[in-house]
């Protein structure tokens, strides 16, 4: 379902005086996968380790130096913080909706789709003419879900979505992933540093770090022979419970 | 053993709203307590009013915090001066936020000591090299501004900040939330080391059960201004006995997890 082959992303830093040789960021450095249809591809790293970078590379807003990507369908994504992503001015049917009147679908069919997606959310039809700030957060992330669902993407890239919430909501919010995941078949990129949730999402994991991926392997093989220092050491700093 | 820090039935009003609802609980001298809850359940707050730092649209309705024997909230302002930042030291979430960002980390440790008059200006030097060296940071760092300095490296120069006057009890609130699991390790390796060779009393706020598990002796479950469950790390965590506390472990996913979906 998607494809990544020797994807290169470098930033370059604009002062190249003063950061003297040390101008290039390479944010994703030569990473190749594949995402088989109906299954989640994780992608775990800490902050800094390109990530982010190959969320954004998926779905088209940044734009890939080198290499090849292939995607089957459509591809939308859903943010780490729900309070930033959604349009505080929009009502819930504004935000859902929007997508599809950009397509020049016809109101009737929009309406039943925005009811529809709704649901597919587990939230009421009431919630449609309600403000973002009326919501919990996993509430809102439930909105940016269903707007990312509402032109029946076959892939979803999942950027960190339950970092920001509470640890009750994030179970629920991650329940509700795998849900639609098996009603939908949708294909998933989940990404997040969280190696606990990345284990209960994935079929596939990838370890990055500065940029590579150091490791690809089954969730099993991840979690129960970790071939890499890094990825044990990163198993390793996990508090246990 | 004798508590060095008490708070007894302390209830907090915000807009009428009560934020902490009728909470007790005890710091025991060379112990950890742990306050856990999720975001709103006054947990932060509650570590605030120790301190009585509560923010200015919180009213204190009834309750005590008792520390060394003596009411906080009764003593003067000049007097609760001395106690924070001298006796009892405090660490919070975000390091970047807590540093003044236009003044080197060592002269922002240097200050704790002069403002409490601890020191003499010429031992200054030797003493924040010192206290750089007990938070693992070379001293160097010393002469670096916030934004040299990464997360884990802020987090440690706020600790050094924390034990600078050799405080007898240190609050932690979420110290490392904001940072990598790698980095977050280290510096919960780091409080632990320090609170053993200091016998420190430790009040740690936290959402995370896992570092409960790792560093609290004692444990209150919070939700929603009150302490729903109470006892030793070994009992709250293994068999706990409030609905909320065993639907907040249970919703956590773990290492090896078999759960094809978590309670919730």
């Amino acid at each position: 379902m998607i494809k990544f082959e020797n994807v290169k992303k470098y930033f370059y830093k604009k002062d190249r005086f003063l950061s003297q040789g040390k101008n290039v960021v390479k944010a994703v450095d030569g990473v190749t996968f594949s995402v088989d249809k109906g299954t989640t591809f994780g992608l775990v790293g800490e902050s800094g380790s390109g990530k982010s970078t190959i969320a954004k590379i998926a779905v088209g807003i940044l734009s890939l130096d080198s290499g090849v990507i292939e995607m089957k369908g459509d591809c939308d994504i859903v943010f780490q913080d729900p309070y930033s992503s959604l349009n505080p001015r929009m009502t819930v049917n504004e935000i859902v909706s929007e997508a599809l009147y950009i397509r020049g679908r016809k109101k009737d069919l929009i309406d039943k789709r925005v009811d529809n997606v709704l649901g597919m959310v587990r939230l009421e039809r009431a919630a449609k003419d309600k403000y973002p700030h009326q919501f919990s957060g996993g509430e809102r992330q439930r909105v940016a879900i269903a707007r990312a669902l509402v032109t029946e993407p076959a892939v979803l890239v999942l950027d960190e979505p339950v970092s920001s919430l509470d640890v009750s909501i994030q179970a629920g919010v991650l329940n509700l992933l795998k849900d639609l995941q098996e009603e939908l078949s949708l294909t998933y990129l989940f990404i997040s540093h969280d190696l606990r949730v990345v284990e209960f999402m994935s079929d596939m994991v990838g370890v990055m770090r500065s940029g590579q991926l150091v490791e690809v392997a089954s969730r099993e093989e991840i979690y129960s022979s970790p071939k890499d220092d890094y990825t044990r050491h990163l198993l390793a700093s996990i508090p246990k419970l | 053993m004798e508590p060095i820090l008490i708070i007894n039935n302390l209830i907090v009003t915000i807009a009428g709203r009560r934020v902490i609802d009728d909470v007790s609980l005890e710091l025991y001298p060379g112990r950890v307590t742990a306050i856990v809850g999720e975001s709103g359940s006054g947990k932060t707050l509650t570590a605030l009013s120790v301190l009585d730092l509560l923010p200015e649209t919180a009213k204190v309705v009834s309750g005590e915090v008792i520390f060394d024997g003596k009411d906080v909230f009764k003593l003067r302002e000049d007097e609760k001066r001395k106690i924070r930042g001298f006796d009892i030291g405090m660490v919070f979430q975000e390091p970047f936020t807590a540093l003044n960002p236009v003044m080197k980390v060592g002269d922002q440790v240097g200050e704790v000591l002069l403002a409490h008059n601890i020191i003499k200006k010429k031992e200054l030097k030797p003493k924040v090299r010192e206290l750089f060296e007990q938070v693992k940071l070379s001293p160097n760092v010393a002469d670096s501004y916030p934004h040299e300095l990464s997360g884990g490296m802020r987090q440690r120069a706020v600790i050094a900040m924390a034990m600078a006057c050799d405080p007898r009890v240190l609050i932690l609130d979420e110290p490392t939330t904001a940072l990598d699991v790698s980095i977050q390790e280290e510096v919960l390796a780091l409080v632990s080391s320090i609170q053993k060779k200091n016998n420190l009393s430790i009040l740690f706020i936290t959402h995370d059960f896992s570092i409960v598990n790792m560093l609290a002796n004692e444990v209150c479950v919070m939700k929603e201004g009150i302490i729903v469950e109470k006892g030793s790390r070994e009992d709250v965590l293994r068999s706990p006995q409030n609905e909320y506390t065993k639907k907040l472990i249970d919703c956590i996913p773990r290492i090896g997890d078999k759960r094809d979906r978590l309670p919730g």
